[in-house]
């Protein structure tokens, strides 16, 4: 005697959602309206309630999985008759059974005159991964195409010929994601292509930035033998949150510390052409961080208050949530400066332009082994390098000379974090 | 003009905590996949419950957009009844008793404004006493609607109340991105009638501003522009999620204005409230929702059904729509 709670099309044509961290385990009893479990969407992540009072019986799905709408969520007893034929919504329970009962193969194929029924963020996925939906088999609810036939159809190298095959594979559990090596990058059909979402915003402010900020860069390559030292020690250290910390994280708090000697770097200017320099009280850090969903600078607040480990920490913190989709409002707003690591990509010298509402920004190569000459000899030595983007009307070349040097100092010699700065 | 009379205001807040319950209990079914996407009230329960409370149930009009239903008790069981049925799905859920002045609700923007318009000024010309109240947002107040509606009335002297309720939020889009006046009031001034601003957490004021402008009508003075300023303090629906965009520090300071706690402090003090009260409250409003819902879903319905509530004779498109329903309904119908 159990109810099956189905999973829910909380948002508006849901197809799937992400199950993100279970509150209850097999055999807890729960009470009605009791969060069980948040699971996470395309749009929100979102807490979903117990619909009966009872036992835990059974989990539908793992941590990290992802489940389709009408999919099993969770079993519980409820001491009533079976959930699907019971108390069960209606509604749900037919989505369940045509998700049941539909094998994918037996899906006639979309009629190439009808419009796919399709939801607008899969109609979106299949112009970036160039699937044509009228050739694919919708698995969904009422034949709705969802992203896992999608991801399918565009992982097959073709689409099926019309009459022989059944169609590309759209067996959703084993559709794996693109790949998402370099050969993945740059991808997209021929035609015009709407600036949307994230991609929409990034064009925006690099625009404003290129055409308001006057860029001036100044570049340098660190012998970072001491660096590499310094950080392989930390590491062997027996103390939590060792691993944390990077070249990013010692840079992080090498610029924190020259950006409180030189606060001018740390302002930005309002209006434009220019009207005033507001300089704020306190240093908020900007990591750019490369994700799925394109380019995203979540921020460690206060960084000025950090030390090391804790910078570390920070770092890892929000660049983590800001790659799982989860950065909130606060997390991506706020930045007086920014670190990019694109040496991360393998580069090593570029010119990064300066985030609207800032500054300067300060880039960091890849640590390889370079010639450097050492006491009239070249030697190979781990170098990093470095490249300061300032906003000329407020940064002088002297100043952002003098700022470079001290982000340099400390990482050529990081005893130098131990000095008051 | 009235302040509200203590006994008036505990009526009032009796509806606003039932609306507050009935709230959490529709998000918590929206979650469960008992009904759909579900606007929340929370925050403004002081607004729509006292304006409604300024109303002659008997005689007006309430227009609403659609976060109000919870909240307009005062109007007749029915508002709730076929508000719980709308959110299950049935198509009958928008049709209201002709007994009660309430219209169904409006998800498109604003459309509910010029209605008013119309039927206050055919209220006028068949010479009936009451006025038409309609209840609207900060965003729809961009809509050009709402421009054509008040501009009009203040032509006509049509007996409206023009009750904008600024929560300060259009889904994401904050009034600082969608008005550059000061107040929304302010543009009264523009259409030769009387505007003002109201503290939307504060009963007693709304109750006030409302029975003035409704006094105003039916004197035959004219519309009069409310706006009531309040704080949204839940998602905008369901289907949104606000800590993308809410700043935490304000909705923290919202929800120490929070109207329900605001009212209810004052009549305690006053003797006329206490924790018991609220919980009997409480558990009565969640006991009528349930048995609200388990009758809306046992309720099924049927293509013709669906489709007979939207013209007397189908266009031909629809008459295609019907068949095509007909052919792969299941007989006999089922649930919405």
């Amino acid at each position: 005697m159990s109810f099956s709670f189905l999973l829910p099309d909380i948002g508006e044509g849901l197809e799937e959602a992400e199950v993100v961290e279970w509150f209850v385990a097999v055999g807890q009893e729960v009470v009605r309206d009791q969060p069980l479990v948040e699971v996470l969407t395309d749009k929100a992540s979102s807490e979903l309630p117990s619909p009966v009072a009872g036992t835990i019986l059974r989990l539908g799905a793992a941590e990290g999985e992802r489940l389709r709408v009408g999919a099993l969520l969770v079993e519980i007893d409820d001491g009533s008759g079976d959930g699907l034929t019971g108390d069960a919504p209606a509604a749900a329970a037919a989505t369940a059974t045509a998700g049941a009962t539909a094998a994918p193969a037996t899906r006639p194929k979309a009629s190439p005159t009808a419009r796919p029924k399709a939801a607008p963020a899969t109609r979106r996925l299949a112009l970036d991964l160039g699937v044509d939906l009228s050739t694919v088999a919708g698995t969904g609810p009422g034949g709705r195409i969802t992203a896992d036939d999608v991801r399918g159809a565009g992982t097959a190298s073709q689409p099926a010929p019309a009459a022989s095959a059944p169609g590309p594979s759209t067996t959703p559990a084993a559709a794996p994601l693109p790949a998402g090596g370099p050969l993945d990058l740059g991808q997209a059909p021929p035609g015009r292509h709407q600036l949307r979402g994230i991609r929409g915003v990034v064009a925006r402010n690099m625009a404003q930035a290129w055409s308001e900020i006057p860029h001036i860069h100044s570049m340098d390559e660190i012998d970072v033998s001491l660096l590499v030292d310094f950080r392989a020690r930390i590491r062997a250290m027996d103390r939590p949150g060792a691993d944390a910390v990077t070249v990013l994280a010692v840079a992080a708090v090498a610029a924190t510390r020259a950006l409180l000697r030189h606060p001018v770097v740390n302002a930005h200017v309002e209006g434009h052409p220019g009207d005033a320099m507001v300089v704020p009280d306190g240093v908020n850090l900007g990591i750019a961080t490369a994700t799925e969903r394109g380019l995203v600078v979540p921020v460690v607040h206060d960084a000025h208050r950090l030390d090391l480990f804790a910078m570390a920490q920070r770092i890892a913190e929000v660049t983590g949530r800001a790659r799982s989709g989860q950065a909130t409002a606060a997390d991506l707003s706020g930045a007086t400066f920014t670190i990019t690591n694109y040496g991360s990509l393998g580069g090593r010298f570029a010119t990064p332009i300066i985030p609207p509402g800032q500054g300067a920004i300060l880039g960091l190569g890849a640590v390889a082994e370079r010639p450097v000459a050492v006491d009239g000899t070249v030697v190979a030595r781990p170098t990093l390098p470095v490249v300061l983007g300032a906003d000329h009307r407020i940064i002088d070349g002297d100043l952002a000379e003098a700022f470079r040097r001290a982000v340099v100092d400390d990482l050529s010699e990081p005893l130098n974090l131990l000095v008051g700065g | 003009m009235a302040r509200p009379t203590d006994d008036r205001l505990r009526t009032i807040l009796v509806d606003m905590v039932a609306a507050r319950t009935q709230a959490g209990r529709l998000w918590n079914l929206q979650r469960q996949g008992r009904i759909g996407t579900l606007a929340p009230i929370d925050g403004h329960e002081a607004t729509f419950a006292a304006a409604a409370h300024a109303l002659d149930p008997t005689e007006d009009w309430f227009l609403p957009q659609y976060r109000e239903p919870l909240a307009l008790q005062h109007f007749g069981p029915e508002v709730l009844e076929q508000y719980v049925l709308y959110n299950v799905g049935h198509p009958d859920g928008s049709r209201l008793p002709e007994s009660v002045r309430v219209a169904p609700l409006q998800i498109s923007l604003a459309t509910q404004v010029p209605h008013a318009v119309g039927l206050a000024w055919g209220m006028r010309l068949r010479d009936e006493p009451g006025v038409v109240l309609v209840s609207f947002g900060d965003g729809s107040s961009s809509e050009g609607d709402v421009h054509e509606a008040m501009n009009l009335a203040g032509v006509l002297r049509a007996p409206v109340v023009f009750l904008c309720v600024n929560n300060q939020w259009a889904i994401s889009t904050p009034l600082s991105l969608q008005t550059a006046a000061a107040s929304l009031a302010d543009r009264a001034v523009g259409y030769g009638i009387p505007g003002v601003t109201v503290d939307g957490n504060d009963a007693a004021a709304v109750f006030d501003a409302v029975d003035e402008a409704r006094a105003r009508a039916r004197s035959g003075g004219g519309p009069t522009l409310v706006e009531t300023t309040v704080y949204r303090l839940a998602a905008h629906t369901t289907a949104d999620d606000p800590t993308r965009y809410v700043p935490p520090e304000d909705l923290e300071a919202a929800r120490r204005d929070d109207p329900v706690e605001r009212l209810a402090a004052h009549l305690q003090a006053a003797g006329l409230w206490n924790d018991e009260a609220r919980a009997t409250v409480e558990a009565e409003a969640l006991d009528l929702l349930d048995r609200l819902v388990d009758r809306a879903e046992a309720r099924t319905t049927t293509p013709d059904e669906v489709m007979d509530h939207c013209f007397v004779v189908d266009t031909q498109r629809m008459a295609r729509q019907r068949q095509e329903l007909l052919e792969t309904a299941p007989a006999g119908g089922g649930p919405p």
